[in-house]
């Protein structure tokens, strides 16, 4: 309305309605990862040996690199939302982009994990065991597609003439992928180290 | 003249029961029906005397009235203890039918099993003791996954369809599916519990009059779902016996034919499948 | 204040339409995907009166068969395919199954939560708390069209020669996970259908936080604004449940994963004819994760509903609401307790018993704040002024018919009374009196409590009561003699119950519910012909044509994009009815008070919030 009316007031509560909503997200999301976690807690007392046995063909030492890609992430996406917040573009690209290259990174290794098992015939329907390991990991892949999206668009708009100055937009993204690095260090332990020593090397 | 009356009176259409346990639960049924009746009539009186006399009526005002929280926590208390009073009530006849701790020593005891689109019943056959089963030796030919190794289980009878028993005996039901979700209903024993494949589930009763009762299948399996009906004859102790022994015998004879020479019939037949005193002859 | 006035000008020069603001959009934008609240609250409302016919012309075919097995369907036999009508034109078994799931799937799924949430909440929300759209009216959008693929997947199998899915609306594996494509299908459709649902929750919630007027403090917010929010909640933290349900049941019927397969399944695959499980899974964790959703997807069906219901009777009993905050309490309640309760639905299935005890109690404590709500109720009738309007009505018949679907609900939440009852007759009767006799009722409500200020036209109020008092009628003649038939041990879902001796009693019966169901599905005729009719030749409505308080009849009839022409601001609590310092029976929120007004309270207090 071009006219003189207050309705598109300042939120309520103070916080932005897009971070807001992200929030109630979060909240769903952590929902539905309970019910994988959930079954995963039921299915995996019932079938241990499988468990154990299924473990061993995990690959440790990638895993843990991954965890590192994440974690890295994490810290620099904080960092380059700190620095667009006081303008410092320079520094918001550098961060930006290395969260980027590490959530890339993430997917080439979970890409060469991935190529392995199938290598070995180690499909979902292969055992209880891999159908978790796929369903879950496969998710939480999906979700780190689902952040570098915006991230991309968000660094490559910040080389344009206009630039990026929206810092609400890049907290919420930002919201959203220590979500996505939490799920993983809930996956990380839950999958792959769950039996200390039953380790050989894996795939 | 008050013939429709009936149709407002839900226990009078509950199909005979013929159960031990029926009653009970009927009778808690009939409990919360009362109460059900009580509270509808207080509440539609209620509702309808207000509809009546609170109806828009020129220069009568309603009452600007935010409501009383002494009413409010009236209200919330007495449905509580009600409810809570039900919930504690039942709660016997709920342990006492299906909690596996609950059930009296079984008389007879039979394997059930649910497929696409029948009901499957192993017998203990002549030495009275279900052979051993386990998982890993399901087949399509051998559905109940029975040990072959297992002697006991060589002599159990398998049956489809019709089911027989005794009268006065409690029986224990070991229920399992073959391939989906079935639920073993007697409507006349009051009884139902789910089958689910990979599990064995323990259902009892013990029925108290002969004659000639249907199953049904009261979960979703499938298109033929609702052709999924069995039978159960309850018979008296000496008519069981007698069936029973005509199925050992036919079995034996199977069991003879497949090695090739003929059977020691009197042996099997001699020990009757249950006595009359009700000890456990095959009660594993 | 010159510019409010002059908004004023405006509006009444322009008439509805609000031209000058939407020169820029194009009719795609206006139309089809508009961002605007009010136009998604339209299409919200038009997909599902067109499900609800879909939904409803299966359940009268399913019905049909119960009624007259084997018997070819009037008009509709000759038209149905080889597989499906058989020779004769006679619903098939298969077909039946088909019918069966699509029915509850379609009216959960497609009509009654799409109705109470899409519908009623995004045209409520934003105009009964001031404000101009949602927080993130694109997001909004994407709630609303995501549902149309999510809804042609769910019943994609109508074009396939395998059919539709056939696993019920519960769709229990190993069931569903051994059938073909049209239950993959479905199950992609549904999962999509909870991902638009979430999208709508979040949105929901974040807009009840931020966006109220100002002097809109929670406590308030109209009863279907509260009821909304805690709905909205209830989908965030239920939904998500039953979306890693889905997958995992997905999983095991395309991928043959083995969640809910146990070891050495005897059953192969309808999709490709193999039985390659590896098995372990349990088909019990299903059930208990689905119903972890869909016992508070109950309440998502009603308490909408409920919060409509309390609004139209204070509005038209011209009394404030008994007990404002004792219902928000009890809303509140409902909305906690709905998620520890679910196990009653599972009492038969082979859950520990010692479980079922448990849930028994729970469910119990469930049951004392739908107590307290129509206690309220029929506080809120007394001492009333009621007008007899078709909303009022139906707002009425959802009160007994939810007395009714309450009471029956004490039966099935004894675990030793359920043993009998479960997955009979009963359980449908009792939920299609909750579902319809209460849900949809409060949904009939809102539309024609609203329909003046969704299309600023007035419905046609005689054919309004028709339409209530018949459906009133032929409804409990359909669900009635349900709760008989389930006493008799009449089993849900089955197509013929002539193949039991028991059963065949009940024919008579059945046939009398099939001929009063065939009643209630025309009497819906008389709804959507009011509604056709009157947005066409219908007469303009008023701003505010039931003297009510709440801010949405602050604007304009039929208003347009940014819904106010006047600053909002909110002065008093929603239900000032009859208050006994004006001479006016109600006062709206927005109206600032007199200065005399103001005298007057502090001389002699209210207990206005």
């Amino acid at each position: 309305m071009s006219l003189a009316l207050d309705l598109r007031h300042e939120p309520v509560s103070g916080i932005p309605h897009g971070k807001m909503v992200m929030w109630a997200f979060l909240a769903s999301e952590i929902m539905f990862f309970s019910g994988f976690f959930g079954a995963f807690t039921v299915l995996r007392n019932a079938n241990i040996d499988i468990f154990m046995e299924g473990t061993t063909h995990l690959n440790v030492a990638m895993a843990t690199i991954n965890t590192v890609f994440l974690i890295t992430s994490s810290l620099t996406m904080a960092l380059s939302i700190l620095n667009l917040e006081k303008k410092n573009t320079k520094m918001f690209q550098v961060f930006m982009g290395i969260t980027i290259l590490c959530a890339f990174g993430f997917l080439v290794v979970k890409y060469f994990e991935y190529s392995a098992k199938f290598e070995h015939h180690l499909l979902p329907s292969k055992s209880i065991f891999f159908a978790f390991y796929f369903m879950m990991t496969g998710f939480h892949a999906a979700h780190v597609i689902g952040g570098i999206i915006p991230m991309v668009w968000m660094f490559l708009r910040s080389f344009t003439k206009k630039g990026y100055t929206n810092h609400v937009r890049v907290e919420i993204l930002g919201l959203y992928w220590h979500f996505v690095d939490l799920v993983w260090i809930f996956l990380f332990p839950a999958l792959y180290l769950l039996f200390p020593g039953a380790h050989h090397g894996g795939h | 003249m008050f013939d429709w009356f009936k149709y407002f009176d839900f226990p009078a259409w509950f199909p005979e029961n013929v159960s031990t346990f029926g009653a009970e639960l009927d009778g808690m049924f009939i409990l919360i029906w009362y109460i059900c009746v009580a509270i509808f009539i207080l509440t539609y009186a209620l509702l309808i005397y207000f509809l009546i006399k609170y109806r828009e009526k020129p220069g009568v005002r309603a009452i600007g009235y935010h409501g009383n929280n002494m009413l409010e926590f009236t209200w919330t208390i007495l449905p509580t203890f009600l409810f809570a009073g039900l919930g504690i009530y039942t709660d016997s006849a709920w342990e006492k039918t299906k909690n596996v701790s609950h059930i009296p020593k079984p008389d007879v005891t039979i394997d059930v099993m649910g497929q696409q689109f029948n009901w499957v019943y192993r017998y203990p056959g002549a030495d009275g003791i279900l052979g051993r089963r386990a998982p890993e030796f399901k087949t399509n030919d051998n559905i109940f996954g029975v040990d072959p190794k297992d002697e006991h289980g060589k002599d159990d009878f398998i049956i489809e369809t019709e089911m027989h028993l005794p009268i006065n005996k409690n029986i224990l039901v070991n229920l399992s599916a073959k391939d989906v979700l079935h639920s073993f209903f007697l409507p006349n024993f009051r009884v139902k519990q789910d089958a689910l494949p990979g599990s064995w589930m323990k259902v009892w009763f013990n029925g108290t009059k002969a004659g000639k009762y249907e199953i049904a299948c009261a979960e979703l399996c499938g298109a033929s779902h609702y052709n999924m009906r069995g039978l159960l004859y309850m018979h008296s102790l000496d008519d069981y016996n007698k069936w029973y022994d005509e199925q050992t015998k036919a079995k034996s004879e199977q069991l003879a034919q497949a090695l090739g020479t003929t059977a020691p019939t009197a042996d099997t037949t001699a020990t009757p499948a249950v006595t009359a005193g009700g000890t456990t002859e095959h009660g594993k | 204040m010159e510019a409010i006035a002059s908004a004023h000008e405006a509006h009444h020069d322009h008439g509805d339409s609000h031209a000058h603001d939407h020169h820029s959009l194009s009719f795609v934008r206006k139309y089809i995907f508009s961002n605007d609240h009010k136009v998604i609250a339209k299409q919200f409302m038009t997909t599902t009166l067109f499900f609800f016919m879909v939904g409803g012309l299966a359940a009268l075919l399913v019905r049909w068969q119960i009624a007259f097995p084997g018997e070819p369907v009037p008009f509709l036999g000759s038209l149905l395919p080889e597989a499906w009508g058989g020779s004769t034109g006679a619903i098939q078994p298969g077909f039946y199954s088909q019918l069966m799931t699509m029915h509850g799937a379609i009216m959960l799924f497609l009509v009654i939560i799409p109705m109470v949430n899409g519908m009623i909440g995004n045209f409520c929300i934003p105009l009964m708390i001031g404000t101009d759209d949602m927080a993130l009216p694109t997001l909004n959008m994407f709630s609303f069209w995501l549902n149309i693929p999510a809804a042609m997947l769910l019943m994609g199998g109508f074009v396939l020669e395998s059919g539709m899915a056939t696993a019920g609306w519960t769709a229990y594996p190993p069931l569903s996970a051994i059938q073909g494509a049209g239950q993959t299908m479905w199950i992609v459709g549904l999962f999509l259908v909870g991902f638009a649902s979430i999208m709508g929750g979040i949105n929901y919630i974040a807009t009840v936080l931020n966006k109220r007027a100002k002097g809109m403090s929670m406590f308030r917010m109209p009863m279907t604004i509260w009821a909304l929010f805690i709905t909205a909640v209830l989908i965030t933290l239920g939904t998500p449940v039953l979306a890693s349900a889905l997958v995992m049941l997905f999983f095991d019927n395309f991928l043959h994963t083995s969640f809910f397969i146990p070891t050495n399944l005897l059953a192969t695959s309808a999709l490709d004819g193999t039985n390659h499980w590896s098995g372990g899974g349990q088909p019990l964790l299903f059930q208990h994760l689905f119903w972890f959703y869909s016992h508070p997807a109950v309440y998502i069906m009603i308490l909408p509903s409920m919060g409509v219901v309390s609004d139209v009777m204070a509005t038209f009993a011209r009394k404030p609401i008994f007990g404002y905050k004792a219902m928000i309490f009890a809303i509140m309640g409902i909305g906690f307790l709905g998620f520890i309760v679910w196990g009653h639905h599972m009492f038969q299935s082979g859950m520990s018993p010692l479980l079922g005890t448990t849930f028994v109690l729970s469910t119990i404590v469930i049951a004392v704040p739908s107590a307290i709500k129509i206690f309220n109720w029929l506080g809120t009738l007394w001492g009333g002024s009621i007008r007899y309007t078709a909303a009022m009505m139906c707002a009425v018949a959802f009160v007994s018919m939810f007395i009714i679907g309450g009471l029956s609900g004490i039966f099935m939440a004894s675990a030793a009374v359920d043993i009998y009852i479960h997955d009979t007759y009963f359980i449908v009767a009792h939920f299609h009196y909750v579902l319809f006799g209460a849900s949809i009722f409060g949904v009939f409500s809102a539309i024609y409590y609203w329909f003046p200020k969704m299309y600023g036209k007035m419905l046609n109020e005689g054919w309004g009561r028709m339409h209530v008092i018949w459906s009133f009628i032929f409804f409990n003649l359909t669900f009635f003699p349900m709760h008989i038939i389930g006493v008799g041990g009449h089993m849900r879902r089955i197509a013929d119950p002539t193949v039991y001796d028991f059963l065949k009693p009940f024919q008579g019966m059945n046939a009398f519910i099939t001929w009063s169901a065939i009643g209630l599905g025309f009497t819906q005729f008389i709804l959507l012909f009011n509604i056709i009719w009157n947005l066409n030749y219908g007469k303009k409505a008023p701003r505010n044509p039931w003297r009510s308080n709440t801010l949405e009849w602050a604007a304009p009839p039929h208003p347009g994009h940014g819904n106010f022409d006047t600053d909002i601001t909110v002065y008093r609590g929603p239900y000032e009815y009859s208050h006994e310092n004006r001479e006016s029976d109600y006062w709206p929120q927005w109206v600032p008070p007199t200065e005399e007004e103001i005298e007057a309270e502090k001389l002699n207090p209210s207990h206005a919030h």
